[in-house]
């Protein structure tokens, strides 16, 4: 069993990654809308993958986020996929700065979610 | 080629002429000064020839006069010696009178000189007697001779000792006491006889025909040389005039001396040998001559001197009116204008050609002024900063523009290297580069503070190479011109678009990612499917919120904003029509509205109105997620209306409230899960401020929020054109 957080400031968006992920493999799919929960979450339980939005209004945003997971989680080999609607160069490379292991650009296809997880979980095993 | 015409645009005749003028008057001056010299030098070379001449001739006279005479005098002594004479004194028988006679004779032919030869006894009588009879010499004979014993000549002579001789004055013959005619002028020269026992016997007397003596005298003159033979009294004895001649002779003419019409030049040849006179009456040349000089044992009577040769004195007068020096000197005078006439002529036409020139000159100076007076102007009034840079890249050159720029005095920068000058690394790089890499020219924009202290603005600067005619590079130009707003539009439009991708790919996502699980997941319950379904409604509905949303403010914020199709509109009619519209969607909330009896009109655009409602009215709801009371109050005042909307929902934190205005800004939309799209207050801001009004906000946590906003009857703008 895969332990997954989802963090998407949009309730949709955050429902939808959970359905999309619990249809598919044996995936326990957590959901919070900001980045500091996420933060706090990885430090008191073992994640294996964050999905990590990148602009959240409130709090820190994503990049803060996946920062700041890398270096707390218990976790240390925990993998975070950024989902964003920000798709430039720029900001996947400023994704990956921060210590992002894939990049997601919204909007997605849930089958290609599916394969980017699946993959990152596999190259966890 | 030019034509004249071309060549001479822009010259006005009048101009041409003052300057032809300013060319011509000192040249004629300076050419005039020159040739009065000249002239005067001239004039004085040939009034100093003539006076030479005037000598020379003077001494030739002198020298003739002097010459005649002389002969006389050596006759006188050989007759007076003559053995004849001796014998005849003697009463010697041998003699024979008519031999002497004879011989005196032949002198009287041979000479010419001599009008009579006598001899006069101690008695007074004559002896003998010969007449020259104007050239037909007779003896007279014995029965005609006369007694002269009381004549001046004869007592003179006798009085006299051996070898002394008597001259009279030239004067005229006098016959019976009647001047004899035509005029006879004769000096009468006489020395006594002595026997040879040495006893005074006689005299003899020649008298001379003076007339020869000036005859030769005229013919050393030409026929209009004004010359004088002059008495030692002043008297003419030959002059041009013939009747000033002989003055003395004539008892009405006693006054006619030279003394007397020319007395300054008189005073001097009294007083002087020979010399020269330049009066008002003319150049008088004169000289004395002293006729009888040459005799060495002889004195010398006469009825006006006293004894002596040196006494006895006539004076050659020369004059020389000044009408005939003035003719002299009005030939060269003419010569001299006719020089100066043909000079005049060229010297015009040098001035003329000189003015032209000169004109020219002025004038492709006054517009090559005038064009660099235009040029400085034009660069100086650029907006855009302009730096020129040598080919050292010292600054040769920067406009007030750029002295703006920089903050530096372009007076401080000339001649110093452009990164020194200026402090800009990017910019003196680059203006190096510019030159070292032999590139046309570099764009870039880098930063300078600001001189007030603001944010720094963004130039932008665009170098070239300057070329000249040769195509040799000279320096570069840069021009600077601030891009500071472009950029920040640029920037702002940029993060718009890029804020505006964002907030549409998250709906987006919504629905793609339901509507493919909806097509690829045939095994889903009906409730789920319908759940989808609403999902991906909800969201298109959000997206075409957003997307009007964002229409309007791309029409806000990129110039073509709303257009505001304001009139007057009751407000009250407005209210209550959105309320009743929440009211009956709205199950949870409770809507409770203050609004006045009477008609609350207010200028305003009536469908923004409406949308400022319904955006103020939707947040109240979202934002009050638990349900309760939201109230709208509409009051009226003296400026227009206010209304209130109070809610006691979320309310908002200090730092979310700073925030509301913000585009895309929701306020613990995450944490409560608020749909929107974080432009409804952007947009209400923009409709209030259009209306001139103001929206103040009081908020707080877990209380809620109140909004109130005050619109004027009518905005200023609109009041000041009916006004």
């Amino acid at each position: 069993m895969k332990h997954i957080l989802v963090v998407d400031d949009h309730k949709d968006v955050r429902d939808l990654i959970a359905l999309i992920l619990d249809g598919a493999e044996d995936y326990q799919v957590a959901k919070v809308e900001c980045g500091e929960k996420a933060v706090e979450i990885s430090k008191k339980k073992r994640l294996d993958l964050v999905i990590m939005d990148v602009v959240m209004p409130e709090g820190i945003d994503g990049y803060s986020a996946t920062k700041s997971i890398k270096q707390h989680s218990i976790n240390q080999e925990l993998k975070i996929i950024m989902v964003t609607a920000m798709g430039h160069d720029m900001d996947i490379r400023q994704g990956i700065k921060a210590g992002a292991d894939a990049y997601i650009v919204k909007p997605f296809s849930p089958v290609e979610l599916i394969d980017k997880v699946d993959r990152m979980l596999k190259s966890l095993e | 080629m030019k034509t004249y015409k071309e060549k001479n645009a822009g010259i006005s005749v009048k101009r041409l002429i003052q300057q032809f003028f300013i060319f011509y008057i000192p040249l004629l001056f300076l050419v005039g000064v020159i040739l009065s010299f000249f002239y005067y030098s001239d004039a004085k070379i040939v009034k100093t020839a003539i006076k030479k001449h005037q000598e020379s001739d003077v001494a030739i006279k002198v020298k003739s006069i002097t010459s005649d005479v002389k002969s006389v005098v050596s006759d006188l002594n050989f007759i007076s010696r003559q053995h004849g004479l001796i014998q005849l004194v003697d009463k010697d028988e041998r003699l024979d009178k008519y031999d002497l006679e004879c011989d005196f004779l032949k002198l009287a032919e041979e000479k010419e000189n001599y009008d009579q030869i006598r001899i006069i006894d101690t008695d007074g009588m004559e002896i003998i007697r010969v007449n020259y009879n104007n050239g037909n010499p007779v003896i007279v004979p014995d029965e005609k001779l006369q007694s002269k014993k009381h004549r001046y000549y004869f007592k003179e002579t006798f009085a006299l000792n051996e070898g002394e001789v008597y001259i009279s004055p030239l004067d005229l013959n006098v016959e019976n006491n009647l001047i004899e005619l035509p005029y006879k002028p004769v000096i009468r020269l006489g020395t006594p006889v002595f026997d040879s026992m040495g006893e005074k016997r006689g005299v003899v007397v020649l008298n001379y025909l003076a007339g020869k003596l000036i005859d030769n005298f005229v013919a050393l003159c030409s026929k209009d040389d004004d010359v004088a033979l002059l008495n030692s009294e002043g008297y003419w004895l030959y002059s041009l005039g013939e009747n000033d001649r002989f003055g003395f002779m004539f008892a009405d003419n006693k006054n006619l001396t030279f003394a007397k019409r020319y007395p300054e030049a008189w005073k001097v040849i009294v007083d002087s040998g020979s010399g020269q006179i330049d009066n008002n009456d003319g150049i008088f040349t004169f000289s004395k001559v002293y006729p009888f000089r040459g005799i060495e044992r002889g004195r010398v009577g006469g009825a006006s001197t006293e004894k002596g040769v040196d006494r006895y004195v006539w004076i050659v007068v020369s004059k020389i009116v000044p009408n005939k020096l003035n003719q002299q000197i009005a030939v060269i005078f003419k010569k001299y204008i006719d020089i100066y006439f043909v000079i005049t002529i060229f010297l015009a036409l040098v001035a003329w050609m000189c003015a032209k020139i000169s004109l020219r000159e002025k004038m492709a100076t006054n517009s090559l002024c005038r064009s660099e007076e235009n040029l400085d102007g034009i660069i100086k009034s650029i907006a855009d900063g302009i730096i020129v840079t040598d080919h050292d890249n010292n600054v040769l050159f920067m406009n007030p523009a750029a002295e703006n720029i920089f903050g530096v005095s372009s007076e401080h920068v000339i001649g110093i290297p452009v990164d020194v000058a200026i402090r800009e690394a990017m910019l003196g790089q680059r203006v190096n580069d510019t030159l070292a890499k032999k590139q046309p020219g570099y764009q870039f924009d880098f930063t300078v503070d600001d001189p007030n202290g603001n944010k720094p603005k963004i130039m932008h600067a665009h170098t070239s190479v300057i070329h000249d005619r040769k195509g040799r590079e000279r320096g570069i130009v840069t021009i600077i011109n601030d891009v500071t707003q472009e950029r920040e539009a640029v920037r702002v439009k940029t993060e718009f678009l890029s804020t505006a991708a964002h907030e549409l790919r998250s709906p987006l996502t919504s629905i793609r990612g339901f509507s493919e699980i909806l097509l690829t997941r045939d095994n889903l319950k009906p409730e789920k499917r319908k759940e989808f379904l609403q999902y991906v409604n909800e969201q298109s509905v959000s997206l075409c919120g957003i997307i009007n949303d964002l229409l309007d403010i791309s029409r806000i914020e990129y110039g073509s904003g709303f257009s505001f199709n304001k009139g007057v509109c009751d407000i009250k009619k407005c209210v209550l029509d959105v309320v009743s519209r929440f009211k009956n969607n709205d199950e949870i909330h409770t809507f409770i509205l203050e609004i006045p009896e009477e008609k609350i009109e207010l200028y305003v655009d009536n469908d923004k109105f409406v949308q400022l409602l319904n955006n103020l009215l939707s947040n109240a709801v979202k934002y009050s997620p638990e349900g309760g009371a939201i109230s709208l109050s509409v009051s009226r005042n003296e400026q227009g209306g206010s209304f209130t909307i109070k809610d006691e929902g979320l309310g908002m934190t200090p730092d979310q409230l700073k925030n509301v205005f913000e585009k895309f800004y929701r306020a613990g939309s995450s944490s409560h899960n608020i749909e929107g799209t974080g432009l409804g207050m952007t947009i209400v801001k923009y409709i209030v401020e259009a209306h001139d009004g103001e929206i103040t906000i009081e908020s707080e946590p877990g209380k809620g929020t109140e909004i109130v906003v005050a619109i004027p009857y009518k905005p200023s703008e609109e009041a000041e054109q009916e006004g």
